[in-house]
């Protein structure tokens, strides 16, 4: 008996399938897509967390695991859909509202949700399922539907894929542990950084008791019942006339006190048939730059005091690099890199906290001479360049030649 | 990188040499990070682009069903990677077979009751042909590959293809076009396309264009704009 025949025969013999053959049912291709289409502006990352279990469908191993990319460049590696586009919620910017323009109600069943994923996931289209909703008739209705779709997955298919699965305004205690229990991330959607800026953007949602109330429960759940990619969210950002300031002073609170993960902010973009039409579009570059200055709090450790100076006196970004402008403001003299600490060199723009890692277990063999070997080591060195002082030798800048 | 890892990606790269190997085997994790020795450099950018192609496979593989035991797909590494991949998807679907492979190779992995057990072969149809026999079904996948992957080593005179052919073009949704789950697929992609999203042309200059071939979907490539062949 060859190998591949003694395979098979294992394979014909084995008891366990947790996926089952394709559905190969008729699909309402129209339910998937619009479904689909009311997550286009949700935002996940970080596929790899996975609960650790022996047996059953194991997850990727790798993070980061892109499927495929759309043409605008997003990379798609869940599925990622409303359970129902219902909505009883008048959000301005949203085409699910109850008071956007009319539109064909869908709803999915646990049943056929869970199949689809499996089907995907079969084909190795996706990694995982993120899943959101509309509130439906109810909140808590709509809530336990969803946690029994991912039941489903997890206790029948023992599917280990990941599960990304967002936490309704308004949810009982009770729904957002058992979420917990079956996802690897949970989130509350924020919108916006205060109570007057989500008044604004969506009247019928309480700030405080649908929203913060429900990232305490997470919170305070999370010491009982692991959740391994912990808690995010997400905001809408240049809908409600809200500064880049005040959206920095709400990453803090989140950061700080609700223990999220991450925060991920999504720039405006005016719909049609929406109440917000006519309001004008954010433009993509602000959302790119608020990744910049959370990623400069939550991965290098400024402070918040060092960020500040990235704001102009309105409290606004500039189209350009916070860190160069932090490092303009905080540097004064150019950085020797065979002296410097870690976070000192982490300041400098161009050096990351890999490149500042290895610059210090470089030095640990000699001296660093040349802007070369910083290249090497990962640096980007015509940014850094100004900034440092290589071989007794600072570049130099306008900012020097005038003094 | 753990220097495990490193000998493990080193070893499968295709210009890997016994040089090379022995040289890896004396770096520490942090010499391999932190040294700026041109060797210690080739030695971090080939196990690096072995990392990045066992990543991008193992993103960018459809596997397709044949019965309910086997699940097959299409990959032409260019580095020494199959089993690396196969194993990957044995474990995640425990019991079932799956098989991969182009016109020349194939590799078949199963994991079952904690072992994992594996094989390497002929060409993928000829894989598949052999454990459609043995299981009694019938093999529907693979014959074109297995012709065209005959005829690209006829062309190259049997020589190691180039990096153009390393990803099969139509690794992906051809496959699937017209079944169930294609369908699905295309209606779901296409749902989360945003083809004018300002910005999307800065965050899609750094996606190489070797992994949007390698995806290879029409599905993808289309991204909403009609090409000639939509009007022939």
């Amino acid at each position: 008996m060859t190998a591949l025949e003694k395979m098979a025969r294992l394979a014909a013999g084995s008891s366990f399938d947790s996926v089952g053959p394709a559905s190969g049912r008729a699909l309402d291709l129209a339910k998937v897509e619009v479904l689909g289409r009311g997550t286009k502006y949700d935002l996940c990352t970080s596929s790899a967390a996975r609960r650790e279990r022996e047996e059953g469908l194991a997850s990727a191993l790798r993070r980061g695991l892109c499927h495929s990319f759309t043409g605008s460049g997003r990379c798609v590696s869940l599925f990622k859909t409303l359970y129902t586009n219902a909505c009883p919620h008048d959000c301005g910017y949203c085409p699910n509202a109850s008071t956007s323009a009319k539109k064909r109600i869908f709803s999915y069943s646990p049943e056929e949700l869970a199949r689809i994923t499996l089907d995907l996931y079969q084909e190795n289209r996706i990694e995982g399922l993120f899943l959101s909703s509309g509130i439906g008739r109810d909140e808590n209705e709509t809530m336990e539907e969803m946690i029994e779709a991912v039941r489903l997955l997890r206790t029948a298919h023992h599917f280990r894929g990941y599960v990304h699965l967002k936490i309704l305004p308004g949810s009982s205690k009770e729904h957002v542990r058992q979420a917990m229990e079956l996802a690897d991330r949970v989130s509350v959607n924020l919108e916006g950084p205060s109570a007057a800026r989500v008044a604004e953007l969506c009247p019928s949602k309480e700030y405080e008791n649908d929203i913060l109330a429900r990232q305490r429960y997470i919170r305070d759940l999370s010491r009982e019942v692991s959740l391994p990619a912990g808690q995010t969210t997400q905001m809408v950002v240049g809908a409600a006339g809200e500064t880049d300031r005040e959206i920095f002073d709400r990453i803090l609170f989140e950061y700080d006190i609700l223990n999220l993960k991450r925060v991920y902010f999504s720039a405006f973009t005016p719909l049609a048939g929406t109440a917000f039409a006519d309001r004008v579009k954010a433009p993509a570059w602000r959302e790119h730059r608020l990744y910049q200055i959370d990623w400069l709090r939550r991965v290098y450790k400024l402070e918040e005091g060092e960020i500040a100076a990235a704001f102009d006196d309105e409290g606004f970004l500039r189209n350009s690099d916070p860190k160069v402008a932090i490092a303009r403001s905080s540097l004064d003299e150019p950085i020797d890199p065979n002296g410097a600490s870690f976070a000192e060199l982490i300041r400098v723009p161009g050096i990351g906290p890999k490149s500042a890692r290895r610059i210090l277990l470089c030095r640990k063999n000699g001296r660093i001479e040349r802007m070369g070997d910083l290249a090497k080591l990962g640096v980007a060195a015509r940014r850094a360049g100004p900034f440092l002082q290589v071989g007794g030798k600072a570049a130099a800048t306008l900012d020097r030649w005038g003094a | 990188m753990r220097t495990g890892d490193l000998i493990r990606y080193l070893a499968a790269h295709r210009d890997s040499n016994d040089r090379l190997m022995a040289r890896a085997r004396t770096l520490s994790p942090e010499e391999v990070e932190g040294s700026t020795d041109p060797e210690v450099l080739r030695i971090r950018r080939m196990a690096l682009a072995v990392w990045g192609e066992v990543c991008r496979m193992r993103g960018f593989v459809r596997l397709q069903a044949l019965g309910d035991r086997v699940l097959w797909g299409r990959i032409s590494p260019h580095h020494d990677v199959g089993f690396e991949i196969c194993d990957f998807f044995a474990r995640r679907f425990p019991g079932k077979m799956i098989v991969l492979g182009d016109g020349r190779r194939s590799w078949t992995s199963l994991y079952s009751d904690g072992a994992l057990l594996h094989q390497e072969g002929g060409g993928l149809a000829a894989t598949l042909a052999e454990i459609s026999g043995i299981m009694d079904l019938s093999a529907e996948g693979g014959e074109e590959e297995e012709e065209e992957g005959r005829q690209v080593s006829e062309e190259k005179g049997g020589e190691e293809r180039d990096e153009k052919e390393v990803d099969p073009p139509h690794m992906g949704a051809e496959e699937g076009a017209g079944t169930a789950a294609g369908d699905l697929w295309t209606a779901y992609y296409q749902s989360q396309d945003v083809p004018r999203k300002a910005g999307g042309r800065r965050y899609g200059g750094r996606i190489s264009k070797r992994s949007i071939r390698s995806a290879g979907l029409d599905t993808e490539k289309g991204s909403g704009s009609a090409k000639l062949q939509d009007f022939i």
